[in-house]
């Protein structure tokens, strides 16, 4: 801080060591403030740095979570979902398997995935799903006029989201809160979705569904669509979604079709399983075997 | 504390020149510094503000970030078992199940989701949850009969099979059920079961035991009859 004493000689070439003696015993003064000031900062730091690991006002809650699986490469997965409807018997564990774990609403009224039963009685045909199939069937129909019909033949249809190519429902959104991943799984962004739901109305497969205001709302946000994600947090794990892990039949099988040697490549190549409804133009990826296609 | 001092002097002296250099002259030179001053912070606050918005909304977040969001839904927490968990600990339990006929089937199907279970109770020997039985309700998912189920599948009609607890004559975990008494005398020529077996006999010692037609008696007591899964 103090200015150079104007009696110190300009040095022109070197100048003698004991010459500049007093500014030199100066300067040394200001570097023990120096010093003194360095470490002040230091321990300040220290101690905010400290303070801060009890009181996180620095962390960053809007940041996305680290990934799960860091081996995880969506690039280049085929997932392939198949649905033997001939196997299927109506148990509707797969329905209970899927709310549990993706906490839906027990109202039988809201389903990522239901089973269905096409009846047939007195020569038509009665297709009904009493609560999305989650607690069984009854021995008739529940579909309207079908009271009192003995069922002669009936089969069981497990549905799902059908991870379209053409998707529908990503056409319409405004807002673009539903999309599709790079392995090809559609999903839906609680925070930009606007509860709109054009997205439900125009599936034709009947997949989606704006959650009711109750306390187990998947993704925390009543309001907002919702619909299978074919178990999108176990896939990226390497397990099985839910419903074809407890499925005690094998009706519901799924994979990575990529892999030529794998079970669901060999299942799609030598059944050649179709998809369901094809008409409707959206080239819908779970593929049915059994009386589903069949009849079709 | 004094070097502070001559600094903060140094500091008004230079401020006051600057000052001397910017200041207006006029009125008009004073109205315009005005407006350009509060207009500049008001530029830089509208800037701030728009940028915080845009930086907290998800739809400029998923455009800058496109990962985000499957991220978030990948990192949802399982609560059925990844696949595999059970045999870690319980391999004879597993061998078992696998020689009946319910082999192939996961144990959560029926045992329901225990990845919390798993998770707790990994390398260590203590029981972290209680496995509930299933009820009967959970056989009769699967087990009443229905047209579309195939003639294979164990099927039966819950008013007429005499169930009063699934588990307590059938073990789903083994292909040989418990089989209930045979009858070891010589049956013919014999005068209805239930002239020497109760009812009031019976009941007593079968507090359990449906009620059954007597002529039914046989269709579980006869030699090699009974409830078997296979």
């Amino acid at each position: 801080m103090a200015a150079p004493s104007p009696d110190l000689p300009v040095p022109a070439e070197l100048v003698p060591l004991a010459d500049l003696a007093p500014a030199i015993t100066e300067i040394s003064v200001s570097r023990r403030r120096f010093l003194g000031f360095g470490l002040t900062l230091l321990g300040g730091i220290a101690g905010a740095t400290a303070l801060s690991r009890l009181v996180p006002v620095f962390e960053d809650t809007s940041s996305a979570p680290p990934p799960i699986v860091p081996a995880y490469d969506p690039v280049g997965k085929a997932w392939t979902f198949v649905v033997d409807s001939a196997s299927c018997i109506g148990c509707g564990l797969c329905v209970v398997a899927c709310k549990e774990e993706n906490a839906v609403t027990e109202d039988g009224e809201f389903a990522r995935t239901w089973v269905e039963r096409h009846a047939v009685a007195d020569g038509a045909v009665y297709v009904d799903s009493p609560d999305g199939g989650m607690d069984g069937f009854p021995a008739t129909s529940t579909a309207p006029g079908a009271e009192g019909k003995t069922i002669e033949s009936a089969f069981f249809e497990p549905r799902l989201c059908m991870q379209c190519e053409d998707s529908p429902c990503t056409s319409v959104c405004p807002v673009g809160a539903t999309y599709r991943t790079e392995d090809g799984i559609i999903l839906v962004d609680a925070r930009r979705c606007i509860g709109c739901g054009y997205c439900v109305v125009a599936c034709p497969y009947g997949a989606r569904y704006l959650t009711p205001a109750a306390e187990r709302a998947p993704n925390d946000t009543p309001g907002i669509a919702d619909k299978c994600t074919w178990c999108y947090h176990r896939i990226s794990r390497g397990a099985l979604p839910a419903c074809v892990e407890v499925c005690p039949v094998g009706a519901r099988r799924f994979g990575d079709a990529a892999d030529p040697e794998s079970d669901i490549a060999r299942l799609v190549r030598e059944r050649s399983p179709q998809p369901l409804y094809p008409e409707f133009g959206t080239r819908p990826r779970v593929l049915y075997l059994g009386p589903s296609v069949e009849e079709a | 504390m004094r070097a502070a001092w001559q600094g903060t002097r140094r500091l008004a002296r230079a401020t006051a020149g600057f000052w001397r250099t910017v200041r207006p002259t006029s009125r008009r030179g004073a109205v315009l510094g005005l407006v350009l001053v509060l207009g500049g912070a008001g530029v830089v606050a509208g800037a701030l503000f728009v940028g915080a918005t845009m930086a907290w909304s998800p739809y400029i977040e998923s455009s800058i970030q496109p990962e985000s969001n499957p991220r978030a839904w990948a990192a949802l927490q399982p609560n059925y078992s990844l696949g595999g968990s059970c045999t870690e600990c319980h391999e004879p339990e597993a061998a078992k199940a696998a020689t009946a006929s319910h082999a192939g089937i996961g144990c959560e199907s029926c045992h329901g989701p225990l990845l919390p279970h798993v998770e707790s109770s990994r390398g260590t020997y203590v029981a972290t949850r209680e496995i509930e039985a299933p009820t009967d309700e959970l056989c009769l998912r699967c087990h009443t009969g229905a047209v579309g189920r195939p003639d294979d599948l164990r099927q039966v009609d819950p008013a007429e099979h005499y169930a009063p607890v699934c588990l307590q004559c059938h073990d789903p975990h083994t292909a040989i059920s418990r089989r209930p008494p045979e009858v070891l005398h010589p049956l013919d020529n014999l005068p209805p079961c239930a002239t020497c077996h109760g009812p009031e006999g019976f009941k007593a010692r079968n507090q359990r035991h449906p009620v059954v037609p007597e002529d039914r008696c046989l269709d579980c007591h006869a030699a090699g009859r009974g409830p078997e899964v296979r």
